[in-house]
């Protein structure tokens, strides 16, 4: 029985299936998304976040106290170990959530599942977008509207526009080293290696600080480096994103021999590796320029004492 | 489980095993050759030990030709013949001109030689029961090279690598007992394939010096085709002796629990008697 | 007349395979993304550190194109072995549980190694093969009537799923970056950078290769079945037991160099015995050879075809190995 056939005789059917569309069409566009929810006019009290950079900006802003519920990756500032922890991007804990009756749940834009069930116990949420180095500040001021503390975010904002403005500055004309960002690999050797592509904060970070990113011209986020890309691409600066009570001093001068396989690449030869190990490195929140600044003192030791 | 079996296998006899399923023939066969270790008592062949030889002795003395025979991989018939030599060669030989003499004639003396180059699997099964029994032949070749002399045959010497001159003076060799023992060859068969593959063992004893032993639960072709019999039930040996002797139609009602009634059933099918 | 011995038909197969695996490591390190000049890497002029063309040469893809003659080679020679052993011509190097073992070495590795710098992924993949192939093993053998290839396939599977849902667990408690990690080792890496991991398989290489060459001509009696093997004087138990310790010995070595890359150990052996013929001791050297040459071959085109990107090595065995086999089962009918 083909098409040919069904056709033919399915006048009707394909009237039903039209009809079909029509009415799932209009489904969805009764569905109200988080962002057309109509947002509670009255200020959140109990704010529980599931985002280490956006937890970070609510309390620079001073709505810490609001703060009932955090991420289990949350570590800054420190008075969020006294906050209960409810999980995080992959396994956020549904009913913990619940039971600490938040009236406003900052959430991933990709958790979907955890979105629809918060829009059916009618809690309002934001949405957070993991995006590049000016979305900090953008999120930044949205956060400080949402939870009516526009003034306070604004200003910080400012701040932190104008410090990068003026690592930038100091940098001026000279010349960007080419550099890498590695943020992943295995111990003691060279093997499933990550790094920064040319899009995205870690990128736009760099960019700021004054370095060239040798993977300017890949249009992703991170790509896997082989040991011959990396000889190819030959870097003067190696910087490695690594965070985590392990990181004694000696492990991490351990790490940086393990660079010595590729003889060649200039970053090795100078001995140009830094192991940059400050959590704020991976953290779009208001710690960017400390970051930032971290970054540019390596690339540019002599503008940056 | 067999038990309480004592049994000798004269030379150059064409032993048959009879019974019904169950009784223990292919544990008696495997028994033989040497596969099985009895649990009591012990196997003797040319009045040794089966227990004291090795096992590749052993394999150049006692040839086992399964019922079927299934392959992973197809081979072709003279590589199969060929797998028959394996005890006669060291860890890392290489079969030589005279052993793949030996498969070839084996294959031409039941029949196959002509099948040499064929894939296994592409044989009737009459063709691949008599591959099989040319690969135990090659197994049981002592002289490699040689083709089997049989009586009133002119005898064609074959020189390869080596040469056996018949000479009065020579002390006779201590005779060696080689033995084929084959488990139902038949009984996966179609009719006319069985009557080509009880022609080719008929033949053996004769053509090659070998004892045959064959177990069957066929009356009839126990009855044509074997010299001795052994009546197997449940594990024990009912008797044993020439052909003529066992096979009497009492020994066969006992064998086989045929009443009356099947036994008239069974006179009227295979004619007066057995 | 005389009639020539069966194997002698093979060896100008053996012969050719011999030489595209030779070609295939000589000719790899010099292509790739980035041109390199042969008369630059060999060239004295330019100091060693200075030359770029040199050290990708020797650094970065040498190694890699030995990497994976071995891989290549293992591969398909135990899944020759593994094929004989369980009698099955579908049967694959990772049937009975070692990549399972292996894998979830590596996972384990992966995700909790930062607490334990010393153990590297490589040997934690070992000792996971080594005990998945106890634990087959042992199942295999604790009956009363001695070694069962069918208790040993059972085991084999079972360990498989079981070790799968491990590894599905151990990966819900690994972060991102873990995660991403494990699956790119589960599609395969040859890009090893150095020698080592070469260096430290080549001992279990050697040892499951001399067992190889003692196993060949036992493995053709055995596709017999097992009693007939046994009739013709082969102490089968023992030539299962080696073919199961040195096949999964290979397999484990090979895993631990460029991880589970999967289709090789079963279209090589494949393809071999439509050119030579099914004697063991012909599949197997020309098997070894021809995986060899495969791989290698499978890895250029992983490292150029999207670069600077590249595609794991494993994807490009599959998207080769899935429609040849596919081919293969129509064909049969």
């Amino acid at each position: 029985m083909g098409f040919g056939q069904r056709a033919a005789g399915g006048g009707r059917e394909l009237r039903l299936i039209v009809a079909l569309l029509l009415a799932s069409a209009l489904m969805v566009g009764q569905t109200p998304s988080a962002a057309r929810r109509p947002q509670s006019a009255a200020i959140p009290h109990r704010i529980i976040s599931l985002i280490p950079s956006v937890t970070e900006m609510l309390f620079a802003i001073g709505a810490g106290d609001a703060v009932i519920g955090v991420s289990t990756f949350d570590h800054y500032p420190p008075s969020v170990e006294t906050r209960t922890k409810v999980g995080g991007l992959l396994d956020p804990d549904f009913e913990r959530i619940l039971s600490l009756r938040p009236d406003l749940v900052i959430v991933y834009g990709t958790q979907s599942g955890l979105i629809e069930r918060l829009g059916r116990a009618q809690i309002p949420m934001f949405n957070y977008e993991h995006a590049g180095l000016a979305d900090v500040t953008q999120t930044l001021r949205q956060v400080g509207i949402r939870v009516g503390l526009a003034d306070a975010a604004n200003r910080l904002a400012l701040d932190i526009e104008k410090r990068l403005r003026d690592i930038r500055t100091r940098i001026g004309d000279r010349p960007k080293p080419r550099t890498m960002i590695v943020f992943e690999r295995e111990t003691g050797t060279l093997r499933g290696m990550f790094a920064s592509g040319g899009v995205g904060f870690l990128h736009d970070m760099l960019d700021t600080a004054g370095g060239a990113d040798v993977f300017a011209d890949v249009r992703r986020q991170s790509l896997q480096v082989t040991s011959e890309v990396a000889l190819a691409r030959a870097p003067e600066v190696i910087l490695e994103i690594r965070s985590g009570p392990e990181w004694t001093p000696a492990r991490i001068a351990r790490e940086r021999t393990v660079w010595g396989a590729l003889g060649s690449v200039p970053a090795v030869r100078t001995g140009r590796i830094y192991l940059l190990t400050d959590e704020a490195m991976s953290i779009p929140g208001p710690r960017v320029p400390d970051a930032v600044q971290q970054m540019a003192r390596v690339l540019h030791p002599d503008v940056f004492k | 489980m067999i038990d309480n079996v004592s049994l000798e296998i004269p030379r150059g006899a064409l032993v048959g095993i009879l019974g019904p399923n169950g009784s223990g023939k292919t544990t008696l066969l495997r028994l033989l050759a040497g596969t099985l270790t009895p649990e009591s008592g012990h196997v003797l062949l040319d009045g040794e030990k089966l227990s004291r030889w090795s096992r590749a002795v052993i394999a150049r003395r006692c040839a086992v030709v399964p019922q079927e025979t299934h392959l992973a991989f197809d081979y072709s018939a003279l590589e199969i013949a060929l797998m028959g030599r394996y005890p006669h060669l060291g860890a890392f030989e290489v079969e030589t001109p005279a052993d793949i003499d030996s498969a070839l004639n084996a294959l031409e003396s039941t029949g196959t030689r002509h099948l040499a180059d064929r894939g296994f699997q592409t044989l009737s099964g009459g063709e691949k029961q008599r591959v099989i029994i040319a690969s135990a032949l090659a197994q049981l070749d002592q002289a490699p090279g040689l083709r089997p002399q049989a009586p009133g045959d002119n005898v064609q010497v074959r020189t390869s690598t080596f040469e056996v001159i018949p000479s009065p003076q020579a002390p006779s060799p201590k005779p060696v007992s080689r033995l084929l023992l084959l488990d139902e060859p038949t009984a996966s068969l179609d009719l006319r394939y069985q009557i080509e593959v009880a022609r080719l063992i008929r033949r053996l004893p004769k053509d090659h010096g070998i004892g045959v032993v064959l177990s069957t639960h066929d009356l009839r072709f126990a009855g044509a085709l074997c010299t001795e019999l052994v009546l197997l039930k449940e594990g024990r040996v009912l008797a044993r002796g020439p052909v003529a002797e066992v096979l009497t139609e009492a020994r066969v009602a006992a064998l086989y629990e045929l009443d009356a009634e099947a036994l008239r059933e069974m006179r009227s099918a295979t004619g007066a008697g057995v | 007349m005389d009639v020539p011995h069966p194997l002698r038909r093979a060896s100008p197969v053996i012969a050719f395979c011999f030489l595209a695996m030779v070609t295939a490591v000589l000719g790899a390190p010099f292509v790739g993304t980035t041109s390199i000049s042969f008369v630059k890497v060999f060239s004295n002029a330019i100091a060693s550190p200075d030359n770029l063309d040199r050290q990708i040469f020797l650094i970065a893809r040498l190694p890699r194109a030995v990497a994976a003659a071995l891989v290549g080679g293992c591969l398909s020679a135990a899944g020759v072995v593994f094929q004989g052993l369980l009698r099955n011509p579908l049967a694959t190097p990772y049937t009975l549980g070692v990549s399972a073992g292996a894998a979830l070495g590596a996972m384990v590795a992966i995700t909790f190694g930062a607490a334990t710098p010393v153990v590297g992924v490589a040997s934690a993949s070992l000792a996971g093969a080594a005990l998945a192939v106890g634990v087959v093993y042992a199942l295999a053998s604790a009956r009363r009537s001695g070694f069962s290839t069918t208790v040993l396939l059972l085991a084999g599977v079972t360990l498989n799923a079981f070790f799968s849902a491990l590894i599905l667990f151990v990966q819900y408690l690994s972060n991102f970056a873990q995660v991403y990690r494990a699956m790119r080792w589960l599609m395969g890496d040859l890009d090893v950078g150095s020698y080592s991991p070469i260096v430290a398989a080549l001992p279990f290489i050697a040892v499951a290769f001399v067992a190889f060459a003692w196993l060949a001509r036992p493995l053709n009696l055995l596709s017999l079945g097992a009693e007939a093997a046994e009739s013709r004087g082969v102490d089968v138990e023992r030539a299962q037991r080696l073919a199961f310790f040195s096949a999964s010995l290979a397999t484990g070595a090979a895993v631990s160099i460029g991880g589970p890359i999967g289709f090789i150990g079963i279209i090589v052996p494949h393809l071999v015995r439509l050119l030579v013929g099914a004697d063991h001791r012909a599949v197997l050297p020309a098997s070894t050879f021809l995986g060899a040459a495969f791989l290698v071959i499978c890895d250029i085109i992983a490292r150029t075809a999207i670069a600077p990107m590249e595609l794991p090595v494993g994807v490009i065995t599959a998207l080769i190995g899935g429609p040849f086999f596919l081919w293969l089962l129509v064909r049969r009918r």
